[in-house]
């Protein structure tokens, strides 16, 4: 460790040489184990890429974790939803863990998320919490939040927003867009619609960026945030802003050809003219 | 120059002129509250170089543009500088905001870092530049999610008795080990640097550490209570970490698993 540490300083290309073969051993014994009939994925660190470069052929025989585990979410719209008490008062962020389990009742792995969080993450900064929900249920979690606010269950407003890695809202190849059905990895029509959508419906602040997460010239994704004040304005806002941006998701997943995605737009009756009803 | 440290905010008295303004001055403050932001005095939030606003100039101009800002008009912030406001309507975003956008032909890291350099520039990821950072919850959430889903498609929706094999508890990767247990699973997590395993095992996020791969699948097989070799499940809610394993001992078990 102490020669790793000071060859980083003194010669870091030695280093990297090294650190890319150390990634093809670990890459090779995945395969090992995925051939033994392990589920065996990559958590988006782009080590296969690594591998690949260093003469593991076979290093994508594996999948990356979007394509395994997230892309079904995504068909569905769901995504990393998050919320911030304006008031600072952690009070209002359990009062609203309740609300999300009163409303949804049937999703275990979601009430198990929402009390191990709260006994096991502790707050940073405005008190937060984050939880996967899709289409159809974040607008009418954000349209009870804001009674809650106008009701005066809540001490002050709360901001809905979510990452930039969401359904519909994101095009990067190497993570959240790898191996699209249809080969459209690389198309960024999609998150720039979704923030021209998110503005057109009224969310109260709205982002376009490019290079999160893998860096300049691999990504271009979109962000939304909404404030419920409490107002019937607000109401309006959310029931469009919060309804349109997973649909968009949804939207762009039925367009790739994804069955789920489909029967998806179908069920909650997404007007998508390209897609056969 | 003195250190400036940024709080939000917090309850019912505004600074602005209502709450759809009050909304992004507070999220953009707790974008910086040292303890969220990875380094606030260069207002850096997250991911190496990730920022809430291009330089300290532009941080007060835009605080002080919320603060006026009328419930029909708009700011438009361009790589954390805050360039313009305009007319618009009540139902309209307060605040539209484009972060580190190329023309493809330029969109490198090269090109990138000269413009950085001059002042014109900014690099946003995502929710740094957007103002909606909120900590270290999303990492482990996103993962608890991939391991829940992972459960769903592979063992019927239930992880308990399963354990997972991982490497890394650095910032991203340590977020791991608690991820699994939450979503019902164990976990032996291999890192080589021993200060990263006693950091998470201070915060909780890790049960107990081993220190070579026979210590590490042994206290495998005693939480799983179950010494069958090729049955190696771990009771629910451990987590092992394993340190310097050995470059052989790794080969070797690979020809064995594969062969």
């Amino acid at each position: 460790m102490e020669k790793w540490k000071a060859k980083r300083v003194s010669d870091p290309d030695e280093v990297a040489a090294a650190a890319s073969k150390s990634m093809a051993v670990h890459v090779k014994a995945m395969l090992g184990f995925q051939s033994r009939g392990v589920a065996t994925f990559d958590y988006g660190n782009n080590i296969r890429q690594v591998a690949f470069d260093q003469g593991v052929k076979k290093a994508f025989d594996f999948p990356g974790f979007v394509p395994a585990y997230v892309r079904p979410l995504f068909c569905r719209g769901i995504g990393p939803f998050r919320w911030a008490a304006l008031s600072g008062d952690p009070e209002d962020i359990y009062r609203t863990d309740a609300k999300v389990k009163e409303l949804i009742p049937d999703d275990a792995p979601l009430h198990n998320w929402l009390d191990k969080a709260r006994e096991r993450i502790q707050f940073q900064g405005l008190p937060a919490r984050i939880c996967w929900v899709g289409l159809g249920q974040r607008d009418r979690l954000g349209l009870a939040f804001n009674e809650m606010v106008r009701s005066g269950e809540l001490k002050a407003p709360i901001v809905i927003g979510r990452d930039h890695l969401d359904s519909g809202s994101v095009a990067s190849p190497n993570r959240e867009t790898e191996a699209m059905q249809d080969g459209s990895d690389a198309v960024s029509d999609w998150p720039l619609l979704n923030a021209l959508l998110s503005t057109a419906s009224g969310a109260t602040w709205v982002s376009i960026h490019h290079g999160g997460g893998v860096g300049m010239g691999y990504s271009q994704h979109a962000g939304l945030v909404i404030v419920c004040d409490g107002s019937k304005d607000a109401d309006e806002r959310i029931s469009r802003v919060l309804w349109n941006d997973p649909a968009s998701g949804v939207m762009r997943h039925a367009d790739a050809g994804y069955d789920i995605a489909i029967a998806c737009a179908r069920e909650h009756g997404l007007n998508l003219p390209m897609i056969r009803k | 120059m003195k250190k400036r440290v940024i709080k939000s905010p917090t309850g019912t008295k505004l600074q602005a002129k209502s709450w759809l303004t009050e909304a992004p001055l507070r999220m953009l403050m707790n974008n910086l509250d040292p303890e969220v932001a990875e380094r606030p005095e260069d207002l850096v939030v997250y991911g190496g170089i990730g920022k809430a606003a291009r330089n300290w100039e532009c941080f007060d101009a835009i605080v002080a543009t919320l603060k006026k800002l009328e419930d029909n008009e708009t700011l438009l912030v361009q790589s954390g500088k805050p360039v313009g406001v305009f007319r618009t309507h009540r139902d309209a975003p307060r605040v539209l905001i484009a972060n580190s956008n190329l023309v493809p032909a330029w969109a490198n890291w090269e090109h990138f870092r000269e413009l950085d350099r001059k002042g014109l520039m900014m690099y946003g990821q995502m929710t740094a530049g957007s103002w909606i950072y909120i900590g270290s919850q999303g990492i482990v959430q996103g993962t608890y999610e991939t391991f829940v889903e992972m459960g769903r498609q592979h063992f019927g929706g239930d992880l308990a008795g399963r354990w997972i094999l991982t490497a890394g508890l650095g910032g991203m990767g340590g977020a791991q080990p608690l991820a699994a247990t939450m979503a019902g699973a164990s976990m032996l997590a291999i890192e080589c640097q021993s200060d990263r395993i006693d950091k998470r095992l201070e915060t909780g996020y890790l049960d107990t550490r081993a220190e070579n791969i026979d210590d590490a699948l042994a206290e495998a097989r005693r939480a799983s209570g179950c010494a069958d070799r090729s049955d190696l499940r771990a009771r629910s809610g451990e987590r092992v970490s394993s340190r310097r394993l050995e470059r052989g001992k790794v080969e070797s078990e690979t020809r064995e698993r594969s062969g």
